[in-house]
């Protein structure tokens, strides 16, 4: 498992809530919630881009970036992060200023490789989980 | 005995010559001294030494009466008296004891007489005590009745407080709609508001200075029911003390069984008046479920184009298999609820969580329940302001970006009717500024997402 992908320090500390060590059906609750989070996020991502919406762009990072980081899902955490700061007018670390049209055309490819992190991060927990979806 | 005697001796008439009553009947007469020795003495006194008479006579207290009477008797007349002994009072004769002549015998008489009347006067004093006892007592259940029906006035204060927030609220949420609609309105409408506002912020004000004189007068009585209950203690203790020295002297000397009684009684009532002042529950938990939004002021952006570039290509999750988890690494997680160090508290404290992020949502509750924390679950700000307003809480566990109401808003808003609760940012925006916006508005402290079971512990401790 690829540790940039799922931070097993927080994982792990998710796990150690379960009751039933066989059954794990309260991490797995968080992990399908995630997954409805994820994708309805995304979803409402490309409805912003499309509407050139940058705050509900820099809102929506926000958003999954908390998700994220609640169960380690690092490298999506990671690029949401950096949406909510471009969405803000920002540089991806969150520091100096830039224009609207350069967010603009920033913003595409950081949802796309966003999408693309939560893929592999459910590929990996569903392998655990054997949650087919 | 030798009285009994003495005086049948005298009722004999056959000695009329020789002994007999004075002529008031207070006396008796020797008449003949020789005859009386000679005659009398040896029959009823076994010895004939008249002298020996006499001495008893002066034992038990009898007094020679110098008269100058003493011609109509003859010379050698004795005259001899005792306010006892007296003619036709036998029932008196009892009441003539041996005289205590020497030192030894009249000390203790005079000192038993003393403690005698020392114990009454402490059974005196003890009996009063216990009277302005109980008098305080009833002193304080009234200023007790008048604390509570201060009490219940202040509750009913706290509704119309209540209400009037409802009403603001309500006015507030009108606004916002309206706002949409009637953009020339809004500067009037705006100075309104700023004027109730004002008003209720002043009104708020009133509101929690009363509260705290209410808080501290509840102190100062539960302060005095303190003190009154410990006098009343060591006070019992010393009634209890005395009326056990008194019952221990009751066989030499006789109590007043009246005044031992009163002492049981007020000893007893006392002790039912203990209750009373430990009963006296504060308990300041101020009904105002009032506040109720019933319309959400919307700030979720609604745009209706849906131009996607990018489609995910997932179905709905849906869990086809349930099934232990084959990958070995994760069965090695030790459970949390066996590992889990206690929590230092005596009382698990009461949490409210408010996320609008319900794996937040989730976590919290889960470390929360393992903590054995009572707890209560808040969408997002304007769920958390209701909820403040109908509970009391130890702690609350506040979002920032949540829809509806962020945190730092609703934080604002529940500050101007409770100061005192702390609330807990929970964020990942941990920068100096945002940590100035957040303590501006009332936050106590910060918990930075995401957070560990040892994280909340340490919040929940602090």
């Amino acid at each position: 498992m690829n540790p940039e992908i799922i931070d097993m320090s927080i994982f792990s500390q998710i796990l150690e809530m379960d009751e039933d060590e066989d059954d794990r059906s309260f991490s797995r609750e968080l992990i399908v919630n995630y997954y409805q989070q994820a994708i309805d996020t995304f979803q409402k991502m490309d409805t912003a881009l499309a509407g050139s919406d940058l705050p509900s762009l820099s809102n929506l990072g926000h958003f999954l970036k908390g998700s994220s980081s609640s169960l380690g899902i690092r490298k999506v955490r990671e690029i949401c992060e950096q949406i909510q700061h471009i969405g803000n007018l920002k540089e991806g670390n969150g520091t100096g200023e830039i224009s609207p049209a350069d967010a603009l055309g920033r913003l595409p490819g950081l949802v796309d490789s966003a999408k693309r992190a939560f893929i592999e991060a459910k590929e990996y927990l569903n392998s655990i989980y054997l949650i087919q979806m | 005995m030798f009285l009994k005697l003495y005086n049948r001796l005298l009722e004999d008439q056959s000695y009329k010559e020789i002994i007999t009553w004075g002529d008031k009947g207070e006396t008796f007469v020797v008449k003949d001294q020789t005859e009386f020795s000679r005659k009398v003495l040896p029959k009823h006194f076994k010895h004939n030494n008249f002298a020996s008479f006499v001495r008893q006579l002066n034992k038990y207290d009898f007094h020679k009466v110098k008269v100058d009477k003493i011609n109509s008797y003859g010379e050698n007349v004795l005259e001899y008296k005792h306010p006892y002994f007296q003619f036709n009072k036998k029932d008196q004769l009892e009441l003539i004891k041996r005289k205590v002549s020497n030192k030894n015998g009249k000390v203790p008489e005079t000192k038993a007489g003393n403690t005698d009347k020392n114990i009454q006067q402490q059974v005196n004093d003890l009996i009063e005590i216990g009277l302005s006892l109980s008098n305080n007592l009833e002193q304080l259940t009234t200023t007790y009745n008048d604390f509570s029906d201060n009490y219940i006035n202040f509750g009913k204060y706290m509704e119309l407080q209540s209400k009037t927030l409802k009403s603001l609220v309500d006015f507030v949420i009108g606004k916002e709609i309206n706002e949409q609609s009637n953009q020339i309105k809004h500067n009037n409408n705006f100075e309104n508001l700023l004027n109730n506002y004002n008003a209720w912020n002043s009104n708020s004000q009133l509101v929690k200075n009363n509260f705290i004189k209410f808080q501290n007068d509840v102190y100062r009585n539960k302060e005095q029911m303190m003190a009154t209950k410990e006098k009343i203690n060591s006070l019992n203790d010393k009634l209890k003390e005395s009326l056990f020295s008194v019952k221990f002297m009751d066989g030499k000397y006789s109590v007043n069984p009246a005044d031992a009684a009163a002492i049981d009684n007020i000893l007893k009532s006392n002790k039912e008046k203990h209750p009373q002042t430990n009963s006296i529950i504060i308990n300041p938990t101020i009904d105002s479920s009032t506040i109720e939004a019933n319309t959400s002021i919307k700030l979720e952006p609604s745009t209706s184009t849906t131009n996607t570039t990018t489609e995910i290509k997932t179905s709905p999750p849906t869990r086809t298999i349930s099934m232990p988890l084959m990958n070995s690494n994760l069965k090695t997680t030790t459970s949390l609820v066996k590992s889990l160090k206690k929590p230092k508290w005596s009382q698990p404290p009461n949490v409210l969580i408010v996320d609008d992020d319900v794996n937040y949502r989730l976590i919290s509750s889960r470390i929360l329940k393992i903590f054995g924390c009572n707890f209560d679950v808040a969408n997002d700000g304007q769920s958390a302001i209701e909820h403040m307003g109908g509970k009391k809480y130890d702690i609350v566990l506040m979002d920032i970006n949540m829809p509806r109401l962020d945190g730092v808003a609703a934080t604002n808003h529940i500050r101007r009717f409770d100061q005192f609760t702390p609330i807990i940012s929970m964020t990942c925006d941990t920068s100096e500024k945002d940590c100035i916006i957040y303590s501006r508005s009332g936050m106590n402290d910060i918990l930075k997402k995401p957070f560990n079971k040892n994280g909340l512990l340490n919040v929940l401790e602090r």
